[in-house]
């Protein structure tokens, strides 16, 4: 009941209440900002980025003061049960990437190898059991789990780190093993992994104390699904010239997708976020003030990076559009059929870019090149994420002879700094941005 | 004792009409691949191997097994010696290079990838006899050959007295007068040897029982991949110690952990891979490999134990802090060294190795 009276007057009352407030004079800079800095490099803010800060930081609250059982999942998990049974829901590599984006996870990545993980396993993992090891709440307190939902279709990792949390705090782990779609998916494989979601409900169930409702189910499938088609529309919104959004734009407003998928908020705030999007497009207001290269990323970004990338290659005409990392979060809209929940579910949870061959990551980078026209593309070659590196190489190899593109691998980490020399980068970066420009003039003066 | 080498190994199953299958470690089907006459060869490193070829395909934060194996299998030189290449889906690292495999590298022999399911219950095992359906499916287009369900369970029944055998050996460690290098040499040919020459190495081992146990004044357990060089175990010999038990991926890690319970053949071909040692890489709790260890402490004895990680090798590294802090309530001291697959031991892991065996 305390716990209850606190949730309400920390979340309900005050919080939303100073969140609003912050939101308002956040939506108050950004406008001012926008008519303000007419010579800036950037263009103007997009102003929907106040709600989304909003959104999160309300999320992050409630997790402070949640009467609700909590559930720590993977970034790819099939959430959808859980949220059907009302659990509050806490993505450790989303916390982590939060870490780096705010330049402090090298830090608790630092606190873990004090606890003897080392320096080569990846750097989400150890900004979590750093956190866990040293008790630091550097952006908020964290609620601690009651249940883990682990599903390996992200990569092998989870699946480890998962086993340690379950060990730390004792309590139940679900693992959703999906196996690797080398080639198409087949029938075994789908059966496997709803077999595996069938026999989770129980577990999900017992521990949240409450049965899993088919409606409630539904409903929270319909809104994910909705969700993922108006994430999916935003990306596209990237095809205008200029584009009215930066791939780093989409790596901060991915956040609900990832976080507050299946919820009615979040398919509210895309909406308005598209309609914004929308609104540019048509007054042509760019991401960036005059966008003369257009980039595509490939992997995770670099966290810790964000701001310094996106101003050098601002300086230089150049805005990275879209990136696949964020695209893997739209692309799967149309297999989302809240009529077929399980089958559902377990095919499109089965089918993520990351458990999808080299040769299928290639095809959607093919895709996008293509459909967005872009002029190159920096394939971030990510020390902590193994499922997504290890092939460009190859697919490197094919940008360049297939779609004769320049694509620029770099070497980076997706939240620790240490090993990362920005100076080195911008100036191979450099050469890169000049290389396609020369080509342009090139294929004009042709 | 002498065992057949690698080279005489592959002569042998030459000269039987028998296939080659080039296998990345370390959990597949090994009796299903004899029964269609089929030679499991798993490589663990090569003398002369040229790693820029694998350098061409992925990064350097490989691990040193992955870069060998795809270095090894770009190689023109060695292609004659096998006829396919098995990858096993055990990490990250393998399921891409498998699926680069298909997918961009173009080496002129079928590759097979086999999902090995991360979850050792009745879901996981249902989920490995489909995937071993479509290998046999696989398997019968490439050899010609009919499945046959009779030769697949005498192979298990081979595979079965091998894991008996196994598991006497070490318990029989300490009576068998031999070095630890000698052992291991003997040990880890199971990698590459057809059944019944291993079944004939082990009843050798275990022929050279004595009656009075080694006088040893350490004991000591390894856990890792492999062995950085059969070095590392002179070292360990030369301070008085000796291994009493290991969780090697290349030697006692695939020994049964769970007797085989079906009767039907592809579920026990399942089994034999799902109920081995507790292993990360097979999802298993981490609290399962803890008690394991436990037991084996308990059987013999020992002091410290030696985890060998090779470098970049994350299933490896994650358990262990956990591990350790058990181990240490025990009364039983442990360390972490890290290593690169090769020939040769590192200077620095040899002087580590020895700083550990002296503070023991």
């Amino acid at each position: 009941m305390i716990k209850r009276i606190k949730y309400i007057i920390n979340v309900e009352v005050l919080g939303k209440l100073l969140l609003l407030i912050r939101s308002k004079l956040e939506k108050l800079r950004l406008k001012t900002k926008g008519k303000l800095k007419k010579s800036n490099i950037f263009g103007p803010p997009i102003i929907s980025s106040a709600e989304m800060k909003n959104l999160m930081s309300q999320h992050y609250l409630k997790g402070m003061y949640t009467t609700k059982k909590v559930a720590w999942v993977t970034s790819g998990a099939p959430i959808e049960f859980l949220l059907a049974l009302d659990y509050y829901l806490f993505y450790p590599e989303n916390h982590a990437a939060l870490c780096g984006a705010r330049k402090l996870s090298t830090e608790l990545i630092e606190d873990s190898e004090e606890g003897l993980y080392p320096q080569d396993i990846c750097s989400y993992a150890k900004v979590n059991l750093g956190w866990i090891l040293k008790n630091k709440d550097p952006i908020s307190k964290l609620p601690k789990p009651d249940l883990i939902l682990a599903c390996t279709n992200i990569c092998q990792t989870v699946l480890y780190w998962y086993q340690v949390l379950a060990d730390i705090y004792k309590i139940p782990l679900i693992v959703i093993d999906t196996p690797f779609v080398y080639d198409t998916i087949n029938n075994d494989q789908l059966m496997y992994v709803k077999r595996q979601l069938n026999d989770s409900i129980p577990i999900m169930e017992k521990v949240s104390g409450k049965g899993l409702s088919e409606k409630r189910l539904r409903e929270v499938l319909s809104y994910s699904r909705e969700a993922v088609a108006l994430w999916l529309k935003i990306l596209m919104t990237a095809k205008h010239r200029p584009s009215p959004i930066s791939a780093f734009d989409t790596f901060i407003h991915m956040g609900p997708i990832v976080n507050l998928r299946g919820e009615r908020r979040t398919v509210l705030y895309y909406q308005r976020l598209l309609s914004e999007l929308e609104y540019r497009v048509k007054n042509n207001i760019g991401a960036i003030r005059n966008e003369e290269i257009r980039l595509l990323w490939d992997n995770l970004p670099i966290w810790f990076m964000l701001r310094e990338i996106s101003t050098f290659l601002a300086k230089m005409n150049t805005n990275i559009i879209a990136a696949t990392f964020s695209y893997a979060w739209g692309e799967l809209a149309h297999l989302i059929d809240e009529n077929r929940p399980l089958d559902s579910i377990s095919s499109i949870y089965s089918q993520v870019l990351l458990n999808r061959s080299p040769l299928s990551k290639f095809e959607v980078l093919k895709k996008l090149t293509k459909e967005l026209e872009v002029d190159g593309i920096i394939l971030h070659s990510n020390r902590s994420c193994k499922p997504y590196s290890l092939g460009q190489i190859d697919q490197r190899n094919c940008i360049v002879s297939e779609l004769s593109l320049p694509a620029f691998l770099i070497e980076a980490d997706q939240a620790d700094s240490r090993d990362f020399n920005f100076n080195q980068a911008n100036m191979r970066l450099e050469a890169f941005i000049e290389e396609i420009k020369e080509r342009k003039w090139r294929s004009k003066a042709q | 004792m002498q065992v057949l080498s690698r080279r005489e190994s592959i002569d042998k199953a030459r000269s039987e009409n028998k296939k080659i299958a080039l296998v990345f470690p370390i959990y597949y089907p090994s009796a299903l691949l004899r029964a269609f006459d089929i030679h499991p060869i798993e490589i663990w490193g090569a003398d002369d191997v040229d790693l820029s070829l694998a350098d061409m395909h992925i990064q350097s934060y490989t691990c040193s097994l992955g870069r060998i194996l795809l270095a090894f299998v770009k190689d023109h030189r060695f292609r004659k010696d096998y006829d396919l290449v098995f990858v096993p889906h055990i990490c990250d690292t393998f399921q891409q290079i498998g699926s680069l495999l298909i997918d961009f590298i173009n080496i002129d022999k079928p590759i097979i990838n086999f999902y090995m399911p991360k979850r050792s219950d009745e879901l996981g095992i249902s989920y490995c006899v489909s995937e071993l359906k479509r290998i046999i499916g696989i398997l019968e287009n490439l050899t010609g050959n009919k499945f046959k369900m009779e030769r697949l369970e005498q192979e298990i029944m081979i595979e079965l007295k091998i894991d008996e055998l196994m598991r006497k050996v070490y318990e029989k460690r300490e009576y068998i007068p031999i070095t630890d290098s000698e052992f291991y040499k003997l040990i880890t040919a199971k990698t590459y040897l057809s059944a019944l020459d291993f079944v004939e190495t082990l009843n050798g081992i275990l022929g050279m029982q004595v009656d009075k146990p080694r006088e040893v004044l350490k004991k000591i357990f390894m856990s890792g991949i492999a062995a950085e060089s059969a070095e590392i175990f002179d070292i360990i010999n030369s301070y008085g110690a000796v291994v009493a038990f290991d969780d090697l991926a290349i030697a006692a890690r695939r020994i049964l952990n769970r007797s085989i319970q079906s009767t039907d053949a592809l579920r026990r071909q399942s089994e034999l891979i799902l109920f081995t040692v507790p292993d990360a890489q097979k999802g298993s709790l981490v609290s399962d490999k803890i008690d394991w260890f436990k037991k084996e402490i308990g059987r013999t004895r020992v002091v410290g134990g030696i985890f060998y990680i090779m470098k970049f090798c994350e299933p490896e590294y994650f358990y262990y802090p956990q591990i350790r802090k058990h181990l240490l309530d025990m009364g039983v001291k442990t360390f972490i060294i890290e290593y690169e697959l090769s020939r040769k031991m590192s200077r620095q892991n040899m002087v580590r190795v020895q700083s550990f065996l002296e503070g023991l």
